[in-house]
């Protein structure tokens, strides 16, 4: 009866239109009071616990980050940069697409931020020189999800906080992966815009591009060696990244007035607002799990049910792709990471492995109905109708699972860097 | 129009404390850096100071995130009603949400409570935990009184959100 309440409470729950905080608030009091010891202060106790960490801030500070370049230009100068190099290859401006969601993801680590950047001014280009609506749509709503398998990559820093992995070997570990994604959605744009008119490469405007943008372009460069270096741990490099982003807007580019950082902080804001609560509670909630040694009695149950690691594999993309459909990445992964790693380590998975492989799984979820985040963004954002938006995200949605299979079944491939 | 008023009043003074508190974090961590690098000593403590600079811009973040429904919520079930009823479920669940925060801010006003009871200390700064750790019962009542306003007058949901999108673009940006 009790076991009842504990899966008949959440969902009344969500049918009554509460907010995950609080839907995973009341499971913890639940837990608590039928199996702990009923002293529901400690969730609180827990949460604070959970967020007084310094890890946890380069999760702001990469958002602001990412929030800076958008309002500035960095993202324009990116692209013109990509444009003009692609322009001599048969459906170049297509290439340019996805190549310019790969680049920018690599610096804001927010899929939302990149669709809506470089969107904005790749959408109305796609369409001017006479690229199908259908293909600029998928190829934006789809290559925006770049952000999160591209470091760095704010799901993956939740995933390394909340199972305790190094956050630099998952940002290791996302080069590959992003890379094979990224070339393949480039080769389908290419294959699929390959009678459209190719252009001469004009030295003149690659070489006045470059000038334009070499402070954009030095941007992943500082961002991402010095975290593969070693020079800077994921938080500095946060910083660092803010404060070079900021400074290029403000004093080079000239693009975001001082006045302007009040906005962008808000919007930050209301971003975090919605994840820091919800990061301290799942992270109450996966203290108490431990506690009541909830993982490990599902470790055996599972273990008993399935014996191949491979059924195991197949069966928790399954669930996956079913939970991306329904629930955001970033609470996806605050709330079964903690509970999918043990049984992941009990077939021998490797933890950096395992957050890879939910990553891209749960990127999936940003293009499947009915609350794919990116479908509504590029629907509210492109003014256009949802369903001609979900059909033309198909290929590349095809595409990432593709890719997810290979990445599943060759651990190879993510951990290439990792020793 | 009063309760429209207080409300926005609110948003606007925890969206001024929530930039103050981002600008804190991020000042601190970097001088940090640049303190590491430049002169081979990081400044003491900013790293600890920016960790509570983040909680306190993280929470009052919540309420402004309640203040236009931007947190997460799984909608799969909303589909199970006709449409008519969304405005009673919408009140409904507003109520629901302002009783389950007042939960929550009793909690976590006994969390401090035990805090100051038990002289616990910041690590590093050693100032007193408790005057941090406010922010918590502060947002949950904060969110609490707003859900609150939202199911006893729903009419001032809709007037606050059209004062927060008056002369803002589709991205919130001001035009």
């Amino acid at each position: 009866m009790i076991e009842l309440g504990l899966i008949l409470l959440p969902i009344a729950l969500i049918m009554m239109r509460q907010n995950l905080v609080l839907i995973l608030f009341a499971v913890a009091a639940y837990i608590h009071f039928f199996y702990g010891d009923g002293i529901l202060e400690y969730i609180i106790e827990d949460m604070w616990i959970g967020l007084d960490k310094e890890v946890l801030l380069s999760v702001p500070l990469f958002i602001l980050c990412g929030n800076v370049m958008t309002k500035g230009q960095i993202a324009q100068r990116l692209i013109q940069v990509v444009t003009q190099l692609t322009t001599f290859l048969p459906g170049g401006l297509a290439i340019a697409t996805i190549l310019s969601c790969a680049v920018f993801a690599a610096i804001s680590g927010s899929s939302a931020v990149t669709l809506l950047s470089v969107g904005a001014v790749m959408y109305p280009a796609l369409l001017n020189a006479g690229y199908d609506r259908k293909f600029a749509l998928g190829a934006l709503t789809s290559g925006g999800t770049l952000g999160v398998v591209i470091p760095p990559s704010i799901p993956m820093i939740l995933y390394g906080i909340t199972t305790e992995t190094s956050i630099v070997d998952l940002f290791k570990a996302g080069v590959v992966p992003g890379l094979i994604l990224t070339g393949l959605m480039a080769a389908y744009a290419l294959y699929r815009n390959r009678h459209m008119p190719r252009q001469r490469l004009d030295r003149q405007k690659v070489w006045s591009a470059l000038k334009e943008g070499i402070w954009s372009l030095l941007m992943p460069v500082i961002l991402l060696g010095g975290i593969y270096s070693g020079y800077f741990t994921p938080t500095e490099a946060a910083a660092v990244a803010l404060a070079y982003a900021a400074a290029v807007e403000v004093f080079i580019h000239r693009d975001v007035k001082l006045t302007d950082f009040y906005d962008i902080a808000i919007s930050t804001a209301k971003l975090l607002g919605a994840l820091y609560p919800l990061l301290a509670i799942a992270m109450s909630l996966n203290l108490l799990l431990t506690t009541e040694q909830v993982p490990q009695s599902l470790t055996h149950w599972v273990a008993a049910q399935v014996e191949s690691p491979i059924a195991f594999l197949l069966a928790i993309n399954l669930l996956l792709l079913i939970v991306g459909c329904f629930l955001d990445i970033n609470a996806g992964i605050l709330i079964l990471a903690p509970i999918l790693l043990p049984l992941a380590q009990n077939y021998g998975i490797n933890p950096v492995h395992l957050g890879i492989m939910m990553v891209i799984n749960l990127e999936v979820g940003f293009l499947t109905p009915p609350i794919g985040l990116n479908l509504m963004i590029a629907m509210s954002a492109f003014k256009e109708k949802f369903k001609l938006i979900c059909e033309s995200v198909i290929p590349f949605a095809a595409i990432i699972l593709a890719v997810l299979f290979l990445i599943t079944f060759v651990p190879g491939i993510p951990l290439m860097f990792n020793g | 129009m009063r309760i429209t008023s207080f409300l926005t009043v609110l948003y606007r003074i925890e969206a001024t404390v929530t930039a103050a508190a981002y600008l804190a974090a991020t000042v601190s961590l970097l001088a940090d850096v640049a303190g590491r690098e430049f002169l081979q000593q990081g400044v003491w403590g900013a790293p600890r100071f920016a960790v509570y600079a983040a909680i306190i811009a993280g929470f009052l973040g919540m309420s402004l995130a309640a203040s236009d429904d931007s947190q997460i919520r799984p909608q799969v079930f909303d589909a199970l009603f006709p449409k008519r009823f969304d405005p009673f479920l919408n009140r409904l669940a507003d109520f629901v949400s302002a009783l389950m925060y007042g939960g929550l801010t009793i909690l976590a006003a006994q969390f401090v409570s035990a805090s100051y009871q038990n002289l616990e200390i910041a690590p590093v700064l050693e100032w007193p935990l408790w005057p941090i750790q406010l922010v918590l019962p502060y947002a949950f009542a904060s969110v609490m009184v707003r859900y609150g306003c939202y199911s006893i007058f729903p009419s001032s949901k809709r007037a606050f959100l059209k004062d927060l999108t008056a002369n803002r673009d589709v991205n919130g940006a001001p035009v």
